[in-house]
């Protein structure tokens, strides 16, 4: 009925065709999907722990568990012995702590799923942000607000290099809630709307958050350097860390 | 001048271009799976299945500590000061460890021996802590047992001989130990049948013997080279094989690098018969017959107008030869009084050294503060072979019961009689690192034994500093004790009395000892910790020597071992040494900086040697590359082993040299098969010696040999490419530097007579923070191959094995290039490092399709490994041929634990990536951490070390901000010896080279500067 011709165009058409959907439909998918590059990813822990009651409801310094990640490339996972600081009276008999407790005794460790992952080849650093008074909040989300954590932003290599050329539109500004800087209680509501937006500071909401105090515990030999604006420890502006390839992979 | 790399080079039968890679580097790798088209299929449908339903990364588990440690932080690493026993040399080290796991072996820069440099066997040996054929378990008989059991047997082992009234024997390899010593002491008192017996591989007492008769000392005396103007060695290999390289190494080298501002340098004669590192290093090599090493000693004797001769009666064995080099060698020592030294080989006999310590005496070196003091003496390096023979004695009468082996192995390194005497023993028992051919053929009970960095122990350094050798990591495995806290639990069983209830294990014993004799010096409590920080104790009461020379007893020492005609010489390998760690990876793929041969030893010998053996049918280059690999059956009085020939160029005839360390059987799957057991030409009680040998080609047989000599070659293969330059001493005195350099038009086409640049249509690259660069000082880098064995730890590069070195694949970054220049009766050596030159104008960054390889804004060439697809046209385009692709899945596939050697700060490169030198960047960026750490915008001097800089113990290696006008690198770039290898091809290499500089007369400046018209 059609031609030969006819047919192959409509054949080699249809391939093409194919093909090109097949590519926006990937681009599209993997490009949109946010889910893809792990954000929302929450796995099952081992025990309940819940980041809301530690850092969101007694406002426990980050760095009492994660301590030293001002000093180390990684950010510290708790040994047993620190849950137990505390648990050995508080809430010690909670059936949510039987694993902690169990493990304690028996010496063996926890196993943590874990969440946040950047590849082997690229070399993320916490101490180099901690010390460049990047809150931990601008990588891992409303940590105090996650009873169970998820992963909060995609730690792609384009979301990092967003942030290292423009960070003023990225960077939480250093918040009292991660408690780096203080554990003291300030202005939550303010910080929590700058935390889900992602704006940069105004002017007014720095005015309206109270001066911070530098802490005294961590590593005495190492102090974590504190430019402020209007008292606030403020990430860097400029310089803001290289960019060439050989910084991350090596 | 004409620069060769090879015999091969030379008989034109390789051209330029396809020496650039070598045959089958590019062939597609072939896989033992028998894996169908249809299987293969399948595999790739299910994988693709597997991709499709895993869109999540496999799920990863966060497992921290039960307990908090103080100072202990995931991601920090810690420094632990130990020291490693290199047999009965001390070296500080300092042990990084990450997370537990030590990762990296460095030098004690407070430590006297090796002031912070490290040699390959010190860097390796963490490789093997981590080798999984270590012994893991204790065996009785076949069966895998608990420790407690094995020791049990060993106890009813002694005590059935204390009942019977017989001896036990315990063999203890070479070491330095103070407290071992003192606990051997112990044991001996509380089991008084016990007795230890020190049996080291290579046994090798001639200097010691001398000293004893002649200076009234029992131990072998260290030189300090940086005392000596001139250097006189008959056949030592103190850069090479002999005791205390690194210290001796270091100590050369601050005298060779002369600068035109202050021109002194050593002059160093060599007479050899084998081609050793020290004779590649000489400003005047002289080969020669060892039938003729006496005589030249005795010449020199002569010739130097020593008052009583001790060699009066060999100077007529000299020939003319012989007799010229002497008188040549003694007008220059004679200039040098005080102030030179004449070092006497291992090899050479007892009478030979005595010799040696007669001119050494008349020349005035002797004493304190000069050449050779007599308080300096390597510790425990007494006569070892009259105890051994003894020993041997005794277990053939059959009064021995038991036999005990502490890290030693005399199936594989000793001779027959010692082996027949070991099988009357009834009880033997082996203590080792592996299940190796002793604990294997001989001993119904076998131990593991823990690795140096899993054990505590102690030693002391020449000069009487002591070290505490603390353990960076627990046993590996459960039922894991070193040999002395088995010799404590042993000994109490068998006395209970013993050792007292205070001291249960070694580590109890040695803090006993060194608490006792701190506290002496008042030092107490807190001089412990300090002990452990610093790593060393420094001697409070100085070393005085109790030396008197009695020239009379000399006459009673042997002389001249070698007869005329054709001798072997056993020799220790220049990577293994004496085998200890043969099963070590990195080891064995260490290129031989002189013969560039890996994972074999061979029979080494002049060309008129294999003519005469009629391998070769003549001397001509052609024939004599075709002699390399025919095998020959090697044949002394004490046995004969398979050797593949290897025509060494430089060689003195009649003379074969073998490599002892290979042909292990048993204890590993690394050295199976790798090379022969040389051991068995030796003869007891001197096992570096010469031998007459009877030699059968095996017609018609060839073992195929890895070496690495064509290997990335960045000449054109005519040798006519200047790609290293020399000078001589007169060059640098006289100002004829200059004529080293070329000089480049200028814009305007006239010829620029100042140092200059070529033209460029590239605008200049401003670098405004660090500029990272490197100089490398030719005239003091000895070959030693520290700086090898000390990137391999650092950044996590692979052993590929033999077969892959034959295409060419091995991984190194760094690479010692050694080139020859003259004949091939004599040639001169020089050693040219090679590594990424960071390139300003880089040729691998504009060809890289996917930007995988980039500039970075210090002057780093970047390589980035996740981009990297594997074109490999990069390699093709780098002139220098410094970088390596990952054929196959080196890494990935490697035995666990051997991946927790892997230095946690570098990526594991995987199948199908480019890798090479960066210069070390997570040094780089840790350092300019540090400095904001501390408030500065800039990285000091110093501050960034790279990985061979830090090994290097000539300290040829120099590395810093170019920037930076006062650094080190800075000012030694700007020297007048500095030049950049292939300036003309305008890349702008980042690594300045300081042009060798030989002591010779005459003139090599015109020669070095390639003229370009």
């Amino acid at each position: 009925m059609f031609s030969r011709r006819f047919d192959m165009g409509v054949k080699v058409g249809g391939a093409v065709a194919g093909t090109v959907a097949l590519c926006v439909f990937l681009i599209g998918y993997f490009g949109v999907r946010n889910d893809v590059a792990d954000v929302g990813y929450r796995p099952q822990q081992p025990v309940p722990f819940s980041h809301k009651v530690h850092s969101g409801y007694t406002q426990i310094s980050c760095q009492y568990c994660h301590a030293g990640v001002e000093v180390s490339g990684h950010s510290p996972v708790p040994s047993v012995q620190t849950c137990m600081n505390c648990h050995t009276v508080v809430r010690n008999e909670s059936p949510k702590l039987k694993l902690v407790r169990d493990n304690y005794e028996k010496g063996t460790p926890i196993e943590w799923a874990r969440i946040h992952k950047v590849p082997d080849y690229a070399h993320f650093n916490h101490s180099r942000h901690i010390r460049a008074q990047i809150d931990c909040k601008s990588c891992h989300g409303p940590i105090e607000e996650m009873g169970v954590v998820s992963q909060f932003k995609p730690l792609t290599m384009g979301w990092c290099l967003d942030c290292h050329r423009n960070p003023e539109a990225r960077i939480v500004g250093a918040r009292p809630i991660s408690g780096i800087f203080t554990g003291m209680k300030i202005d939550q509501k303010n910080m929590m709307d700058s935390t889900f937006l992602y704006k940069p500071l105004r002017a007014a909401q720095i005015a309206a958050v109270q001066p911070v105090v530098v802490p005294s515990y961590g590593f005495g030999q190492s102090p974590v350097p504190a430019q402020q604006v209007h008292g606030i420890p403020q990430p860097k502006q400029a310089g803001i860390g290289p960019e060439n390839c050989s910084s991350c992979h090596y | 001048m004409k620069l060769w790399k090879s015999i091969d080079e030379l008989a034109e039968t390789r051209d330029g271009a396809s020496g650039e890679f070598v045959d089958g580097v590019t062939a597609a790798p072939v896989f033992d799976s028998s894996v169908s088209r249809r299987g293969f299929m399948a595999l790739v449908s299910a994988s693709m299945a597997l991709t499709a339903a895993a869109c999540r990364r496999p799920d990863q588990k966060l497992v921290p500590t039960v307990k908090s440690h103080q100072n202990f932080i995931p991601g920090l690493p810690q420094y632990y000061a130990s020291v490693y026993s290199h047999r009965n040399v001390a070296y500080g080290s300092l042990v990084k460890s990450r997370e537990g796991r030590p990762i990296k072996v460095k030098g004690n820069e407070l430590h006297p021996s090796n002031c912070g440099t490290a040699n390959a066997e010190m860097q390796a040996s963490l490789l093997s802590l981590y080798d999984p054929d270590r012994m893991r378990r204790a065996r009785v008989n076949s069966g895998a047992t608990s420790y407690e059991n094995a020791i049990s047997n060993l106890t009813k082992g002694v005590t059935d001989a204390q009942a019977a009234g017989k001896n036990v024997i315990v063999f203890v390899d070479e070491h330095c130990s103070p407290s071992y010593e003192a606990l051997m002491r112990d044991v001996t008192t509380n089991v008084p049948n016990v007795s230890f017996v020190t049996l080291p591989a290579i046994v090798c007492d001639h200097q010691a013997r001398a000293n004893k008769a002649v200076l009234g000392i029992d131990g072998e005396l260290v030189a300090d080279l940086g005392k000596a103007e001139v250097i006189v060695s008959v056949g030592s290999d103190f850069l090479g094989t002999d005791k205390l390289t690194l210290h001796h190494t270091g100590r050369f080298a601050a005298r060779r690098s002369p600068e035109p501002g202050s021109p002194a340098m050593s002059k160093v004669f060599v007479v050899e018969a084998a081609y050793s590192l020290t004779g590649a290093n000489a400003d005047v090599r002289i080969a020669l017959h060892p039938s003729q090493h006496d005589a030249f000693l005795a010449v020199l004797e002569q010739q130097v107008g020593a008052g009583s001769l001790i060699g009066s009666d060999l100077t007529g064995g000299a020939d003319a030869a012989t007799t010229k080099a002497a008188r040549e060698a003694a007008a220059a020592l004679m200039a040098a009084k005080g102030k030179s030294i004449v070092m006497v080989g291992d090899a050479c006999s007892p009478r030979a050294h005595a010799i040696g310590i007669n001119i050494n005496q008349t020349l005035g070196n002797i004493g304190a503060g000069l050449p050779l003091d007599p308080a300096c003496v390597l510790p425990y390096s007494g006569i070892k072979a009259d105890a051994i023979e003894a020993a041997v004695t005794s277990m053939e009468s059959g009064s021995v019961h038991v036999v005990v082996f502490d890290n030693t192995n005399p199936e594989y390194s000793a001779d027959r009689r010692f082996r027949a005497a070991l099988a009357k023993v009834p009880v033997r028992v082996a203590c080792n690192l592996y299940e190796d051919e002793t604990a294997k053929k001989l001993c119904a009970v076998s131990l593991p034994a823990t690795h140096w960095l899993e054990s505590w122990g102690d030693a002391v350094c020449y000069d009487g500093t002591l070290s505490v050798q603390q353990p960076a990591i627990a046993p590996l495995n459960e039922g894991m004790a070193s040999f002395q806290d088995t010799l404590i639990a042993v000994a109490k069983r068998v006395n209970p009395a013993a050792f007292g209830d205070a001291v249960t294990s070694y580590y109890d014993y040695v803090v006993a000892r060194w608490t006792a004799a701190l506290t002496a010096t008042g030092a107490g409590e807190m001089g412990w910790s300090k002990v452990l920080q610093d790593g060393i104790l420094k001697s409070t009461s100085p070393v005085v020597s109790t030396a008197s020379m009695s020239i009379g007893n000399a006459s009673s020492l042997a002389s001249g071992t070698a007869t005329k005609g054709r001798v072997i010489l056993t020799v220790p390998s220049l990577a293994l040494y004496d085998g200890k760690y043969s099963n070590n990876g990195w080891l064995q793929e260490l290129s031989d900086p002189v013969t560039k041969i890996t994972w074999d030893n061979v029979a080494l010998m002049s060309a008129k040697t294999a003519v005469a053996l009629g391998v070769a049918s003549s001397t001509d280059a052609k024939a004599v590359a075709k002699a390399n690999e025919s095998v020959i059956t090697v044949t002394t009085k004490h046995g004969a082993v398979d050797l593949p020939v290897w025509v060494q160029v430089g060689m003195a005839d009649d003379v074969i040299v073998t490599q002892l360390g290979y042909g292990k059987t048993e204890g590993g799957a690394v050295h199976a098969n790798v090379g022969a057991n040389t051991y068995a030409l030796t003869m007891a009680g001197h096992t570096t010696s010469y031998q007459p040998v009877e030699i059968a080609v095996k017609s018609g047989e060839r073992h195929r040999v890895a070496v690495t000599q064509n290997h990335h070659t960045l000449d054109d293969g005519r040798g006519e490419r200047q790609v290293v330059k020399q000078l001589t001493l007169n060059d640098v005195k006289g100002g004829k530097v200059e004529e080293l350099h070329e000089h480049f038009p200028r814009e305007d086409g006239s010829k620029n007579n100042a140092k200059s640049k070529p033209l460029s249509i590239i605008s200049k690259y401003e670098y405004k923070g660090h500029r990272w660069g490197m100089v490398i000082d030719m005239s003091s880098c000895t070959g030693c191959s520290s700086c090898i064995v000390a990137c391999q730890s650092e950044n996590n590069i692979p052993v590929v094995g033999k077969e892959q070195v034959m295409k060419g694949r091995e991984m190194a970054w760094i690479r010692l290039d050694r080139y020859y220049t003259g004949d091939m009766e004599n040639p001169n050596t020089v050693v040219e490092p090679m590594l990424c030159q960071h390139c300003e104008n880089a040729p691998c960054e504009n060809v890289c399709p996917v930007a995988a390889t980039t500039h970075s804004p210090e002057g780093l060439n970047e390589m980035t490994y996740n981009r990297c697809v594997g074109t490999r046209y990069c390699s093709n385009n780098c002139p220098y041929k410094v970088r390596r692709f990952n054929f196959l899945n080196y890494n990935n596939d490697q035995r666990t634990p051997l991946d927790l050697a892997f230095n946690p700060d570098v990526t594991v490169r995987m199948r199908g990536i480019m890798e090479k030198c960066t210069f070390c960047v997570q040094r780089l960026n840790e350092a300019k951490w540090h400095a904001k750490d501390n408030g500065r915008a800039r990285v000091l001097d110093g501050e960034a070390v790279t990985a061979c800089q830090e090994a290097c113990p000539a300290g040829a290696i120099i590395f810093g901000d170019m920037n930076d006008p006062s650094s080190r690198v800075s000012k030694a770039r700007a020297s007048e010896r500095g030049f950049t290898v292939l300036e003309e091809l305008n890349v702008r290499p980042s690594v300045t080279y300081l042009a060798k500089v030989r002591n010779i007369a005459g003139s090599m400046a015109g020669e070095a500067a390639g003229h370009h018209s």
